[in-house]
């Protein structure tokens, strides 16, 4: 089988084995070289949820000494020596949910003042170990997925890795930075109730939300729009839309999912959605949800097939994932 | 902010802090985990664990215990933060073997769940009740030093107010020791902001510079922590 698994995943063009090291690297080196300058003292926080299993899983062939370059520690030393920074590093994993918890740690050292700048680097890779563990869990579509769709039948998984420089106002005016946007929230909770399953309810999601919104000193009424986790599955799908129903209640607030357009990017995914909800705020635009024909009854009035031109102020992103885990966070207009 | 609860597996053995159990985190083989202790939860199988869950599980709820916070009613807001050097690496390898795709037969969906090293803190979460913040963290040795300062950090930014951090590792394969100081098990710490009378290990602070103080001691791991604990108690 070749990295495209039959159309049903999104692997990025081009990006094919080779030399000793773990394919990661070169998803790494595409995303870094369009990050631009990063301070030496930034600390760098790394998410994904296997970094590189490509290789690692060969050592059952061959002496695994060779492979320890493919474990997430040293990888972000790989990151750290590009940008010649200090090399203090964390590496999250929390299923899909990482890169929004790294966001939220990244933010959270930036607040706390014993940082200035912190770059968050987010990646994770399309394998046969990975797909073939979704495909066992019977949770992949057979065609691209459609999130939020009354007739979705799963996941479609992609690969794909993002940057995010974030700054306390003070460095980002010194180094004449533009700010995309500002991070005034976050939150990480658990559902507390199912290991693969999401809670039905949308209670722990929705606990997220509104402990985001408490950090950020806002009433989710000033939230404009939501990047949801939309992976297209029937469970997470429902679960997101009933945690929404309980926080904004019948208010037609704009959702969307880009897992249409470019699959479930797992420990990536949250990363490149708070990009892709920066780029909303800025240009005042809510992409379309690709693959979104049919609404699912609890989506219709809130997703779109098409981008919507609205004022967007403050955008919330969210993702859940394996062993319960729900991640937040509120970004305004800076 | 004020330690409350202790719980450890390590190759010297199990205990907590409000006990006689000798502490010892050395080198060499982990005792077997019966896994006993866990409450009765109808979704809960525990032969489906793989042993690092098992291990983390296992120290959780003696950490649990010794903070008087095993028993509950309703979910609690209490999080969890772990740090580990290899992760669920063995089970990744488990998994790995029963991917043959030239058979065209689909691989154990139960051990791919158990390839995400988080799984272990939705275990902790379902059965004990826990809501709050969740998640891991991958350092070069065991010493748990992110841990300690983000479960600190989460409480000082006011995302919650108990935060239970610790490390979890198992024996790695052999020839995947790239640390000569490595040491597998695992040690959990219960750390509460506001425990009002409750018993309590010490005072932890934090720096500017992201120094760890216990009762005004640098702590340099959750080793040197947890000793410094037992020794006042």
């Amino acid at each position: 089988m070749d990295r495209y698994y039959a159309g049903v995943a999104s692997c990025i063009e081009g990006l094919e084995q080779g030399g000793n090291r773990s394919l990661v690297y070169e998803l790494i080196d595409r995303v870094l070289e369009n990050t631009g300058i990063v301070p030496s003292d930034t600390f760098l926080i790394t998410a994904s949820t296997k970094a590189g299993i490509d290789r690692i899983v060969d050592s059952v062939k061959k002496p695994p000494s060779d492979y320890s370059d493919s474990f997430p520690q040293h990888i972000a030393d790989y990151i750290c020596d590009r940008f010649s920074l200090s090399g203090e590093t964390l590496h999250i994993s929390a299923a899909c949910a990482s890169s929004t918890v790294a966001i939220a740690r990244g933010a959270a050292l930036i607040k706390s003042g014993r940082y200035d700048s912190v770059l968050i680097c987010c990646y994770d890779l399309v394998t046969e170990f990975v797909f073939s563990g979704f495909c066992s869990l019977q949770a992949m579509s057979p065609a691209a997925c459609k999130p939020f769709d009354k007739n979705r039948k799963g996941m479609s998984i992609g690969e794909g890795a993002a940057t995010l420089l974030l700054m306390n106002e003070k460095k980002a005016r010194e180094l004449g930075k533009k700010t995309m946007g500002i991070i005034s929230g976050w939150a990480v909770t658990n559902d507390a109730t199912h290991i693969t399953r999401p809670d039905k309810d949308g209670c722990g999601l929705a606990l997220a939300i509104e402990k985001s919104a408490l950090m950020a000193g806002i009433n989710t009424d000033s939230i404009s729009a939501i990047c949801a986790h939309g992976t297209g599955t029937l469970y997470n799908d429902s679960m997101e839309l009933a945690a929404y129903k309980n926080v904004f209640g019948s208010r037609n607030i704009p959702v969307f999912s880009v897992k249409g357009a470019i699959g479930h990017t797992l420990g990536a995914a949250g990363g490149i959605e708070a990009a892709v909800s920066l780029k909303c705020l800025m240009h005042g635009v809510i992409p379309p949800t690709t693959g979104f024909t049919d609404p699912d009854p609890d989506a219709a009035g809130l997703v779109s097939s098409g981008p919507v031109k609205t004022d967007i102020r403050c955008i919330l992103s969210t993702n859940s994932g394996f062993a319960g885990v729900n991640a937040s966070v509120i970004m305004e207009r800076g | 902010m004020f330690i409350t609860g202790i719980g450890w597996v390590t190759s010297g053995g199990v205990g907590k802090g409000n006990s006689a159990d000798p502490f010892d985190f050395k080198k060499g083989a982990l005792p077997d985990i019966s896994g006993n202790d866990f409450p009765v939860n109808p979704i809960f199988r525990k032969g489906r664990l793989d042993r690092f869950s098992l291990l983390g599980l296992e120290a959780i709820a003696i950490a649990l215990k010794d903070a008087g916070l095993y028993e509950y009613n309703i979910k609690r807001h209490i999080g969890i933060v772990a740090s580990t050097v290899f992760g669920c690496l063995v089970t990744d390898l488990d998994f790995h073997e029963t991917v043959t795709p030239e058979n065209n037969t689909l691989p154990d969906p139960n051990l791919f769940t158990h390839t995400l090293p988080n799984i272990f803190l939705g275990y902790a979460a379902m059965l004990f009740g826990l809501t709050g913040p969740n998640y891991i963290l991958y350092e070069k040795e065991s010493r748990g030093h992110g841990a300690l300062y983000s479960a600190v950090e989460s409480i000082q930014s006011g995302e919650c107010d108990i935060m239970l951090a610790g490390i979890c590792d198992v024996e790695p394969p052999d020839g995947y020791i790239y640390n000569d100081a490595f040491r597998p098990g695992a040690i959990f710490i219960m750390i509460e902001n506001n425990p009002c009378d409750k018993q309590n290990y010490g005072k932890l602070t934090v720096d500017k510079n992201g120094n760890i103080y216990l009762n005004n001691l640098i702590i340099e791991d959750i080793e040197s922590c947890v000793r410094e604990c037992i020794k006042k108690a």
